[in-house]
């Protein structure tokens, strides 16, 4: 890896075990290899949001030509969030395409991602089907999200209604995943999801 | 890999935030402002302003053209001028931001027992993850996790030489004696900043420090230290003796040790002196008598103060404690003087050692051409690896010259020479030059005599051989005047077929495809001055 971006990184690193947020436990910081080019993330769910009490897990590559170019981020951690893609994990975030500057940080890459859990923008989303629910039944949304917040990042809100729908579906020797993803497609209607998964 | 692990791999400075490019994250490099007022590297910004053609400033993305950018001279000074304590103790040195990082990985103190125990020590205090400035690798770490079993083991198998200078507080020690030496010449301003620390603050002591203090006078004049050595020895005595605390056997010690070392002073240059072997440069030698005048000045007034029948009343005492307070800052003063003329003195060496070694090599060449002057006339020319020589010189119509010999003792100066005929590309050319030698005045003029030339072939019979003699008409033969070699040469065109030196079965290139001439200059008799 280029100097530079190594040099940052470790510096970048220094700034963030340092900070307040990872003193609040808000956001944490782990190397994975030995030349600093990739990292693993942590944020903590925002109060007030279907997220919170959950601990999401990113995935940080830093290419060669950081800081000129941005990191390649993505969420290992399943999530349920218009800008984040409920398959893959990828983030739609202007600041990590064409909006990076270079003075941003890894700290306030985690940040904005923090912000944009708290603040989704279905207008510009990745993930189509999380984003019309957002929008046409933001409620749905909402208890959806705090489910897979719950499976997925350990979240404390149990739905007894949501679990029960999906063993449903388990018995019928469904993967939990596959059911969680149908049922939460078809807002959590057991019919159209059954009928989504076996046709 | 912990969080742990990667602050302590870290021996980045906290740098003061103003200092800082906000892209690199590191000190300022050639510091740029903006008109947006920020600052950064030089190659920073424009790193940034080149990738995708982004024309906007990295912090507040205001659009930048390259005349919003401007040099940013001011910054660029606060940062040289603003000096950092390297953060090993006792290094003490002071650092400008750009070449601390450099230091403090390479600061030798780093290794040194004490420093190293010192960040032992500090990995459980959290005050160390704030200022995370000293430099370790993983294997320290490691040592850290056993610190117990790190110190067993350095004390098992290593003697510790302890500086000399532990009495006046400095507590390194070391594993070797080759570092402790090292130490030494790194440190003398330190040691000196030490003693006279211990000076001013007049001889505070410990009582552990009161009983080995006097060393054994005998040790003190032993010739066998070298003159360092020796200097530190009676310095520390010096100290010792000052640190007794009863007053009169204090003043008396302290008498003792300052004639001692001032008496070692002078012996000391004088042997300089004498060892500089006449060769000494006027200043060092002026300086030299400058610092015995002084030695004898104060040794006089010295003298004059502690006179022992003025020293009988508590008056006169108090007043002569005073003086050796001051005379203590004169000692000092002697012995940084004492450290420039040793520095100077090792320095001369130096010089000497130098130009005995270019001396050295002269006469090698030296003994090279007396081989050439006494071969009588003879002479071998080894041209090594001929194959390339003759591309050489059928590429570029380069010629060959050997190297230059005499036809006898005090006579004629020669040198030869191939090519690739110039008549016929098919043969090698062979010529005889003649070159100016240091005889030529003394030699009669043109040169008179035979000249044989022999291609050496392994098998001897075979060996190609030409003979000619010399015509007093041939401008080649007259004394060559205007420049280092008669311009004309004398020879044959046509010496020898290339395709008959490259024939493997000729046997004229040697194993080693070296092809061997033989020169034999014959010089008619009587070709002295009738005089000779």
């Amino acid at each position: 890896m280029a100097n530079i971006a190594a040099q940052r990184i470790k510096r970048e690193f220094k700034e963030v075990i340092k900070s307040e947020e990872v003193a609040k436990c808000a956001i944490k910081l782990e190397l994975i290899d030995d030349n600093y080019s990739e990292l693993k993330g942590e944020i903590a769910g925002p109060p007030d949001t279907p997220y919170e009490g959950g601990n999401f897990v990113l995935e940080i590559k830093v290419p060669e030509t950081y800081p000129f170019n941005p990191p390649k981020v993505k969420f290992l951690t399943k999530i349920w969030h218009p800008n984040i893609s409920s398959v893959t994990g990828a983030i739609c975030l202007d600041i990590l395409k064409d909006q990076w500057a270079a003075a941003m940080t890894l700290r306030t890459v985690l940040l904005s991602l923090q912000a944009l859990m708290a603040a989704a923008e279905p207008d510009d989303p990745q993930d189509a089907v999380v984003a019309k629910q957002y929008k046409e039944n933001p409620e749905m949304f909402n208890s959806t999200a705090r489910h897979w917040t719950n499976v997925y990042a350990g979240g404390p809100n149990k739905n007894p209604d949501f679990d029960q729908k999906i063993q449903r579906l388990t018995d019928m020797g469904v993967m939990s995943h596959d059911a969680r993803v149908a049922l939460s497609t078809y807002n959590w209607e057991l019919e159209r999801a059954t009928e989504a998964i076996f046709t | 890999m912990t969080h742990q692990h990667l602050l302590n791999c870290s021996n980045k400075l906290d740098l003061d935030p103003r200092f800082e490019c906000s892209i690199c994250l590191e000190y300022l490099k050639d510091p740029v402002l903006t008109s947006c007022g920020h600052k950064f590297c030089t190659s920073c910004i424009h790193t940034w302003m080149n990738v995708k053609q982004k024309n906007y400033c990295p912090i507040d993305e205001i659009i930048l053209n390259k005349e919003d950018i401007f040099v940013d001279n001011y910054t660029r000074r606060e940062i040289l001028e603003n000096n950092l304590t390297c953060p090993y103790k006792q290094c003490m040195q002071q650092l400008s931001i750009p070449d601390y990082e450099t230091h403090v990985s390479s600061c030798y103190l780093k290794y040194s027992k004490s420093s190293a125990e010192d960040t032992t020590d500090s990995v459980v205090d959290t005050s160390y993850i704030k200022s995370p400035l000293h430099e370790r690798n993983r294997q320290k770490l490691t040592v850290t996790v056993f610190p117990n079993i790190h110190k067993m083991q350095e004390s098992s198998s290593h003697e510790n030489f302890v500086c000399k200078f532990h009495a006046v507080g400095c507590s390194e020690v070391f594993k070797s004696k080759a570092l402790l030496e090292k130490h030494y010449d790194l440190k003398t301003k330190f040691h000196l900043d030490l003693l006279f620390n211990q000076y001013c603050s007049n001889g505070i002591l410990s009582s552990t420090q009161k009983n080995d203090s006097r060393l054994d006078p005998s040790r003190r004049n032993s010739a066998v230290m070298s003159g360092e050595d020796h200097l530190r020895e009676v310095v520390q005595a010096e100290v010792h003796g000052s640190q007794n605390e009863e007053n009169k056997s204090r003043l008396s010690g302290h008498t003792n040790g300052s004639q001692e070392l001032k008496e070692s002073l002078v012996h000391n240059t004088t042997s300089n002196a004498n060892n500089s072997n006449g060769t000494a440069q006027s200043p060092f030698a002026k300086n030299q008598k400058q610092i015995e005048a002084y030695l004898m000045k104060n040794k006089a007034e010295e003298s004059k103060l502690w006179d022992p029948s003025k020293n009988t009343d508590g008056k006169d005492s108090q007043k002569s404690a005073c003086t050796s307070c001051a005379d203590n800052s004169g000692l000092l003063k002697l012995l940084y003087e004492r450290l420039v003329l040793l520095e100077q003195n090792r320095l001369e060496l130096e010089i000497k050692v130098n130009k005995l070694e270019s001396n050295l090599k002269e006469v090698g060449n030296v003994e090279d051409n007396i081989s050439l002057k006494l071969c009588n006339g003879v002479y071998f020319w080894r041209l090594d690896n001929f194959r390339v020589k003759l591309q050489e010189m059928n590429q570029t119509n380069r010629y060959f010259y050997s190297a230059c010999f005499y036809s006898s003792c005090y006579g004629y100066r020669f040198c030869t020479r191939v090519n690739i005929s110039r008549e016929d590309n098919q043969y090698l050319s062979l010529f005889i030059h003649l070159v100016q030698g240091e005889h030529d005045d003394i030699l009669s003029w043109p040169f008179l005599g035979r000249i044989k030339f022999t291609a050496l072939n392994t098998t001897p019979e075979m060996s190609l051989q030409d003979e000619v003699q010399s015509d007093r008409n041939f401008d080649s033969f007259k004394r060559p005047v205007n420049f280092f070699l008669n311009k004309k040469a004398f020879g044959f065109n046509n010496f020898i077929r290339v395709s008959d030196i490259l024939d493997p079965g000729s046997g004229f290139l040697m194993e080693d495809d070296t092809l061997v001439i033989r020169t034999q200059v014959i010089e008619q008799s009587a070709t002295f001055y009738a005089t000779v």
